[in-house]
């Protein structure tokens, strides 16, 4: 029963891994895979030697890393807020209003946002009632992170919230009940009994996650960035793009691409056994 | 009611699935559905051929094949030969690569393939015949492609420009047939703000900075000059002209090629730019906007001057607001110069040859044929047919010249383009009146003949490619020092840096390879002129 699934992964994973030797030749796509010329770890060298290596590491590791910090608490925090709400109606509209975002191409949000940022825009109206001077946020480096991370985490919200409120509606409620015989108020019921709860739940999606941490939204970044603001918008990924890409430089894409592989594999094996030592749960 | 709904959703899933996958079916076989039904008259079977090229975003919302319009039918008819279409998805020119490549890869060539192999495909031409995926049309074209063959013997610039480095010819060209064509895009002002402030239209960069600073505190404009942030690149050699530079590569006066964002001439100009930025006479987002948000600053009045086309900034412009703002006027105007008197140095300029054409692949299952279809193009009939379409619809003949219809000036791209090829690019050469046919505003008109007016044709690089080995290098430190001088105009625009370091930015660049890099161009240049 299971050799279909595993003929197929088979096939379409494993197989076509051998494809990745390009990030190891001068792969010209008219000449093909096996006759392209093999240089070694030419790109590698490329990449790490060149004078932006450092900051596009930087970038991207950061970028990832506020993204956890502030990105995935946040779903968690609006489901134990939701969790709490007595209304059914109040409860499904607040639902409701922020999944929805989440249905909404990433294109039309970046123009959504191109346009509120910019100098006569809407965030700088609100800034400058605030007492602030309207500034080109996209134009200023230490806003950028600000900006992307906030834009996800106010389309994302909702619908991340969705698997935890699932997990919440699972716990039993005379786990509630012993709690509060023992005298805890909502918030020590919270830290006690609804976090422990859902923790299994949690930290698979953080092993996920983390997992993911290197392959930051290429697409996003793209779509919000300008060179004015390259020092911190800049990524591993964008900048292969236009170094590698855009002038066909398949070998350089696929090297970076397999170093970004790497990382990750270690950091998501590493997420595990961290998981599996310190916890019950963990990914295998 | 459950059972219903899951019906209902599986059900328009499927028909989805399906609606796609039929979509794709026309459009590999709807050239040649077209082309069996116009060989049932023909008594001798026509030869087929594959065609490759992007089809036209006018055309992509009205058909999913070439081969469906009138233009597509009437070329099968005249060249006498039946030709299947083939499109890459989507328009925008990456995705045209990116659809090139997957059919290099693929292994599998169609007859003729359009595609701007000069600047797109990595290593040009040479490397294409090299890579055995072009066939050399060296020997072919002087016997088989006889219009084609007497224009290039008649223009011998363009004769060069066509060829490979090798002397080989490799492409059915697109060509403009004149100079003027070539021009069009440069700075654009506000002539009625000019008007209400008794201001003659800006030719030096005095007058300039003058008129912004009007247009600030006497009209309280926000943003009195605003563009499109990505032309920040090289075409912001339309205003660097004035000190002598370009933001790109150039040749100087003494046929020296130099690279401009390394001159001390660009620290002039960066010094006088980032003077206008500090006074708000620049517009503060000039990073970030995109075409969307400069068109709304300049039809609402919040900009006084900008920088675009005649046709699809300028026009657009003009035409958005003929009915809501009368008043509202803009021209364009010489690009500027230092002292008054001066002839521009830099400009814009497009190419009389912009690297485009038709080609054979060294699969062409009929080179006879493929030959003959792609010299229609420069035939007399040809050169109509392409350019003004089909006679009674798109144009009519009035004292034995072509005039277009009133239904033809009327309409926009997506009629053009069902009768005509003139409005983007293919294997012919373009006439000169289809930019009047086309711009018929007097602005526009006005506008393409100030930006006439310049030295650019002396001081911009011909189309020129590094050699084979040397590409690699020369992609590898070119796209560093590029990416390197995008950042730093930035900061020296909005004074993040001080303009005192602009040495250290200099040699920052050195560092990276610019002289190799100059020095990788100059040889190209030089091979280019002894063609």
């Amino acid at each position: 029963m299971v050799l279909p699934i595993m003929i197929y992964f088979v096939l379409f994973k494993y197989l076509p891994m051998y494809g990745t030797m390009i990030a190891f030749k001068n792969y010209k796509p008219i000449i093909g895979f096996f006759d392209s010329e093999w240089v070694g770890l030419r790109y590698f060298h490329q990449f790490f030697s060149s004078i932006y290596c450092w900051r596009i590491i930087k970038n991207t590791l950061l970028l990832s890393l506020y993204s956890i910090l502030w990105g995935f608490p946040a779903p968690i925090i609006l489901a134990l807020l939701i969790n709490e709400v007595r209304s059914k109606v109040f409860k499904k509209t607040i639902q409701t209003i922020t999944y929805i975002p989440h249905f909404i191409s990433m294109v039309v949000v970046v123009g959504l946002l191109k346009d509120l940022t910019i100098t006569s825009g809407l965030i700088n109206t609100i800034r400058e009632l605030m007492g602030f001077s309207r500034e080109p946020l996209l134009q200023i480096p230490s806003y950028f992170r600000t900006l992307f991370i906030g834009s996800d985490i106010w389309q994302q919200i909702g619908w991340g919230s969705i698997i935890y409120l699932a997990a919440l509606s699972g716990i039993d409620e005379q786990l509630y009940e012993a709690a509060r015989i023992d005298g805890a108020n909502r918030w020590k019921q919270t830290l006690h009994v609804t976090l422990p709860g859902i923790q299994p739940t949690i930290i698979i999606l953080l092993i996920l996650r983390i997992g993911k941490m290197l392959n930051i939204g290429f697409e996003k970044i793209i779509l919000m960035y300008n060179p004015s603001i390259y020092e911190t918008a800049d990524v591993i990924s964008t900048h292969v793009y236009r170094i590698g890409l855009l002038d066909n430089n398949f070998s350089y894409a696929a090297a970076i691409g397999l170093f970004n592989a790497i990382i990750n594999l270690i950091l998501l094996v590493s997420a595990n056994q961290l998981s599996k030592k310190y916890s019950d749960t963990s990914l295998w | 009611m459950k059972k219903m709904l899951i019906l209902l959703l599986l059900l328009s899933l499927l028909t989805g699935l399906i609606g796609c996958r039929g979509e794709k079916l026309s459009e590999e076989t709807g050239g040649s559905q077209q082309s069996d039904s116009v060989t049932d008259n023909g008594a001798t079977e026509r030869p087929k051929l594959t065609y490759w090229f992007g089809l036209s975003s006018f055309l992509r919302d009205q058909v999913t094949n070439f081969g469906e319009t009138p233009l597509g039918l009437q070329i099968q008819e005249n060249a006498g030969v039946d030709i299947e279409f083939i499109h890459p998805a989507g328009d925008s020119d990456d995705e045209i690569k990116n659809s090139l490549n997957l059919l290099i890869a693929s292994g599998k060539f169609p007859d003729i393939i359009e595609y701007k192999f000069f600047d797109h495909y990595q290593g040009g031409p040479e490397r294409a015949l090299a890579d055995g995926f072009l066939m050399d049309l060296t020997e072919l074209i002087p016997e088989q492609a006889p219009d084609l063959f007497t224009y290039l013997k008649n223009n011998p610039d363009i004769d060069k420009a066509v060829k490979t480095d090798s002397g080989k010819y490799y492409t059915f060209p697109f060509l403009r047939g004149s100079e003027i064509q070539t021009v069009f895009f440069g700075p654009i002002v506000r002539t009625d703000y000019l008007e209400k402030l008794g201001l003659d239209e800006p030719e030096t960069i005095e007058d300039w900075y003058g008129m912004l600073k009007a247009f600030k505190e006497e009209l309280d404009i926000p943003a009195p000059l605003t563009y499109e942030s990505w032309m920040n690149n090289e075409t912001l050699g339309v205003m660097m002209g004035a000190y002598k530079t370009a933001n790109d590569f150039f040749i100087d006066d003494t046929g020296v090629v130099k690279y401009g964002p390394a001159t001390d001439e660009y620290k002039e100009f960066l010094t006088e730019f980032n003077k206008w930025y500090r006074e708000g006479l620049l517009d503060v987002d000039i990073a970030s906007l995109d075409r969307k948000q400069v068109e709304a600053k300049v039809v609402n009045g919040d900009a006084g001057a900008s920088i675009g086309y005649s046709g699809s900034r300028l026009g657009s412009w003009l035409r958005a607001t003929e009915e809501s703002n009368p008043e509202f006027n803009m021209v364009g105007v010489t690009y500027p110069v230092l002292n008054k008197g001066e002839k521009p140095f830099y400009g814009h300029r497009s190419r009389m040859y912009p690297g485009y054409g038709a080609a054979l692949t060294t699969q062409c299952s009929n080179v006879e044929a493929a030959m003959r279809l792609l010299n229609y193009g420069y035939t007399n009939e040809g050169h109509m047919l392409f350019d003004y379409g089909t006679e009674g619809i798109t144009y009519d003949m009035k004292d034995g010249k072509p005039y277009y219809t009133d239904k033809y000036s009327d309409s926009d791209n997506r009629f053009r383009d069902l009768y005509v090829r003139t409005t983007s690019c293919g294997p012919f050469i373009q006439g000169p009146f289809h930019n009047f046919g086309y711009e018929y505003l007097p602005q526009q008109k006005e506008s393409i003949e100030k930006w006439n007016y310049s030295n650019v044709g002396q001081h911009m690089l011909p189309f020129v490619a590094p050699l084979e080995d040397e590409i690699d290098e020369y992609a590898m430190l070119f796209n560093q020092i590029n990416s390197y001088r995008e950042e730093m105009f930035y900061k020296f625009l909005f004074g993040q840096e001080s303009l005192d370091n602009f040495q250290e930015y200099v040699s920052n660049m050195e560092q990276m390879g610019l002289q190799k890099v100059i020095q990788i161009k100059q040889d190209a240049v030089d091979r280019y002129n002894n063609r």
